[in-house]
């Protein structure tokens, strides 16, 4: 980076910061400035777009562009988003913040970069109408991009460019979550209140049919459904679709993960409608881990979508039977619908927040990141229980053996969003038998969990060990 | 039988109908746009006027940025079906990492047959709303999948693949731009990244398909790849002028149209119309079969096939 660039960078995200920080005063000003706007609107009315634009365009990018660091997108949510201007999030994030916030509310991707969604949800906080960040925000219309959104204010017209607080979405809600239809013998055990056990099957490097079958068999004997991960940690994998397809032809109930990272909605609508042709039910949606600078794949992140838009995209197709774009299918597909959570993520409150905006966009159940802290899960899990969400979805707990402090070490370092305490390193250091440890402490956990009211089931993962996740099962009596 | 001079190298490892036909001399595929609807059987009704016809079929991926039920389910429920796919791969709706998982995905599922393709142009206005990945070109992905299928090796990642999946490439073309000075480099730089058989765009004109023939040979790709001429049964005068207005690449020659008008059943004129291509094609000892594309008109496809007889000169025992 050019030293006139680095001075850019910094100068730039510091006045973003103070307008972020001064999300208030930026309310009050722009609720005086839009009624500028709209006293124009007469006036905007005869002056042709060709010469207002030539004005108001270059204003707006260099105010807006100086104070927030805007992309005109032409979709201006800043008042809904506590001023943090959400075109700064690596994933394109309309409905954040992720679930890989770092130690400190840093960014997953950008590892020096504050969260632009922790920043919204603080700004928000400060701002009168702050409550407007629980909208649910629909996917970027591609084809604003680089319009003015003051413009369209003045011109009260959406076709030149979404003005700000237009934050409703065109699709139609449905209020669906836990029903008591079931889909899928998954979605049947979860309604039945049955204490459920799931696990993650990361499929191997090959197209052979036989060897994928036999090592998700492995799995699925021991729990009701295995999630089928989608291309994760930013790497190629097999398909999810075709894995979730072979094991479903093949008589089993699996977990089809979708991320938004790699496909737009063309590609994801057709997936899924492919995955239901193929009897696939149970749909996990996911934003996706994000691309970072020093991954090898070098593709090109897409998040046309995330997870929220997501989830809200798939109930609308089945309850409305209708595509994004308003297309009808012919037949209403049949999805159980699932989000993820991170129940030790650094701020419980926003977590509650996003959860929240997940299941009123359709998520049904929930399966979470890894959890080692229960006094963590226990400060979340009782504000979601007081906002009465654990009677609005299933709600999974991911677990897993650690298998030694080395590793345990790693991890907390470097996969975003996981918290270990310093206890369960130090019982792992001090063990005789390290993997056995872990093993313990991972029961354990199962077994406190299991109390609590509101806990559906748990989501074991144990990368390629399934001769672990047995003996979890064993040891914590869950067969 | 028509002899070839040199028959095009296709990986021995690969044992399709397709491959087999296309060594055999004359190769058809037929092509079909996927429904819209979640219900297998509406896909598999789609099937039916080409089993026993056509040596395989191409699944077009949400042709015209509309969502269709994709190429990769389609494969997955054509398995005893009697008519293996052309699974078709664009490049406007996936970045890198999910047009390899789900090339893995196709290798698991038994597809043997692939066409890449950059996809159709997103409607400016419809559908601006919507992100074109773009992440690789078609040629770059030629160029992955023969990677992929001969070192296992998923490029950028340093991991390997055990068993890859083996696929016989194939590229689209544009018959009426072999003029274009740029043309016969950018096929040449296809087949050099792994492309073994063409499929074009819809030709009604004789003597643009052997003028075709004769560049190729002079570009020297003639016995270096498969050709299938992409034609297909006219159902009137109307669609014919509608193609050759709306369709890119696409030319009608006024004679045709003249004897679609002038006939008095348009549809069994547009069958003779395309068993006259489908005999011409089989003439020329450079092109190796057809590829029959007749939106709307799917029945008319096999009544042409008949008609012309051309497939008792391949492999196909009718």
């Amino acid at each position: 980076m050019s030293a006139a660039n680095l001075s850019k960078a910094v100068g730039n995200s510091s006045l973003r910061a103070w307008s972020n920080r001064h999300a208030r005063l930026m309310e009050i000003m722009y609720s005086a400035f839009v009624p500028v706007l709209v006293a124009l609107r007469p006036l905007a009315r005869f002056i042709p777009s060709k010469i207002l634009k030539p004005v108001i365009k270059p204003a707006e990018k260099l105010i807006k562009g100086t104070m927030f660091d805007c992309h005109m997108c032409g979709n201006c949510i800043l008042s809904s988003t506590g001023m943090s201007c959400p075109m700064n999030c690596p994933k394109n994030l309309r409905n954040g913040p992720c679930g890989g916030v770092r130690e400190g509310g840093y960014c997953e991707v950008t590892p020096s970069m504050p969260c632009v969604w922790v920043k919204a949800w603080e700004g928000a906080q400060q701002m009168r109408h702050g409550d407007r960040i629980t909208l649910l925000q629909p996917p970027l219309d591609q084809s604003l991009s680089g319009r003015s959104s003051w413009i369209a204010v003045m011109q009260a017209d959406h076709s030149t460019g979404r003005g700000e607080d237009t934050s409703k979405t065109t699709l139609t809600r449905s209020k669906v979550q836990k029903s008591d239809r079931s889909f899928s013998p998954l979605q049947a055990k979860l309604n039945a209140g049955e204490f459920t056990i799931t696990s993650e099957f990361n499929p191997p490097d090959t197209p052979d049919a036989d060897h994928i079958r036999s090592e998700a068999e492995q799995l699925l004997k021991l729990c009701s459904s295995v999630n089928i991960t989608d291309g994760a940690g930013a790497n190629t994998h097999i398909s999810s679709t075709s894995v979730a397809a072979l094991l479903s032809q093949a008589g089993h109930d699996p977990v089809m993960q979708v991320s938004c990272r790699d496909r737009n909605r063309i590609a994801i609508q057709a997936d899924v409608l492919g995955a239901s042709a193929l009897g696939i039910k149970n749909i996990l949606c996911l934003t996706g881990d994000g691309i970072k600078s020093q991954d090898k794949t070098q593709a090109k992140p897409v998040f046309d979508l995330d997870c929220t838009s997501l989830l809200e995209m798939l109930t609308h197709m089945r309850e409305q039977g209708e595509f994004l774009s308003g297309r009808k299918l012919d037949k209403k597909p049949e999805f159980f619908l699932g989000a993820t959570s991170n129940p030790c993520a650094i701020d419980p409150h926003i977590e509650v927040g996003r959860i929240e905006k997940k299941i009123r966009a359709g998520a049904q159940f929930i399966q979470t990141q890894y959890c080692f802290d229960m006094d963590a899960f226990k400060d979340f899990f009782t504000r979601f229980q007081d906002q009465g969400l654990h009677e609005q979805c299933h709600y999974l707990v991911g677990v897993g053996p650690l298998s030694t402090a080395r590793a345990a070490e790693w991890m907390r370092h470097n996969i975003a969003g996981i918290k270990i305490p310093d206890e369960v390193i130090t019982r792992l250091k001090s063990a005789k038998d390290e993997a056995q440890e872990g093993i313990d402490i991972c029961v354990e956990l199962i077994q406190q969990l299991r109390e609590i009211k509101g806990v559906a089931g748990v989501h074991i993962m144990a990368l390629q060990q399934p001769e672990k996740v047995k003996r979890i099962i064993e040891q914590a009596k869950l067969n | 039988m028509k002899t070839t001079a040199n028959p095009p190298v296709a990986k021995a490892s690969i044992d399709s109908q397709l491959t087999r036909a296309l060594r055999g001399g004359f190769a058809l595929t037929a092509e079909i746009v996927p429904p819209l609807s979640g219900n297998p059987e509406d896909f598999l009704k789609l099937l039916d006027p080409f089993k026993g016809h056509v040596d395989a079929v191409n699944l077009a991926d949400s042709a015209g940025g509309k969502v269709r039920l994709p190429g990769l389910a389609c494969s997955a429920l054509m398995k005893s079906q009697g008519v293996e796919p052309v699974l078709q791969v664009t490049c406007r709706d996936r970045n890198k990492i999910a047009l390899i998982s789900d090339l893995l995905g196709a290798g698991a599922i038994g597809v043997q047959n692939l066409l890449v393709l950059r996809g159709d142009n997103l409607d400016e206005e419809k559908q601006a709303d919507i992100t074109s990945v773009h992440d690789v070109a078609p040629t770059d992905l030629i160029d992955i999948v023969s990677t992929l299928s001969n070192t296992g090796v998923i490029p950028n990642e340093e991991k390997t693949v055990t068993s890859p999946p083996q696929f016989l490439i194939g590229a689209a073309d544009m018959p009426n731009q072999c003029d274009e000075p740029w043309w016969g480099d950018a096929l040449n730089k296809k087949v050099g990244a792994g492309a073994r058989f063409v499929q074009t765009q819809l030709t009604y004109d004789l003597k643009a398909i052997s003028y075709y023939a004769e560049k190729l040979q002079e570009i020297g790709l003639s016995g270096k790849i498969f050709i299938l001429i992409g034609t297909g049964p006219l159902a009137s005068a109307k669609s014919a002028l509608w193609m050759r207005e709306n369709l890119y690449g696409v030319d009608v020659p006024d004679e045709i149209v003249t004897r679609l008008q002038e006939a008095d059943d348009p549809k069994q004129e547009g069958i003779k119309i395309c068993a006259e291509i489908l005999q011409h094609i089989a003439q020329i000892p450079s092109l190796h079969g057809a590829h029959l594309m007749a939106p709307g008109n799917n029945a008319s496809i096999p009544k042409a096939i008949l008609l012309s007889e051309v497939s008792k000169q391949g492999s196909l025992s009718a």
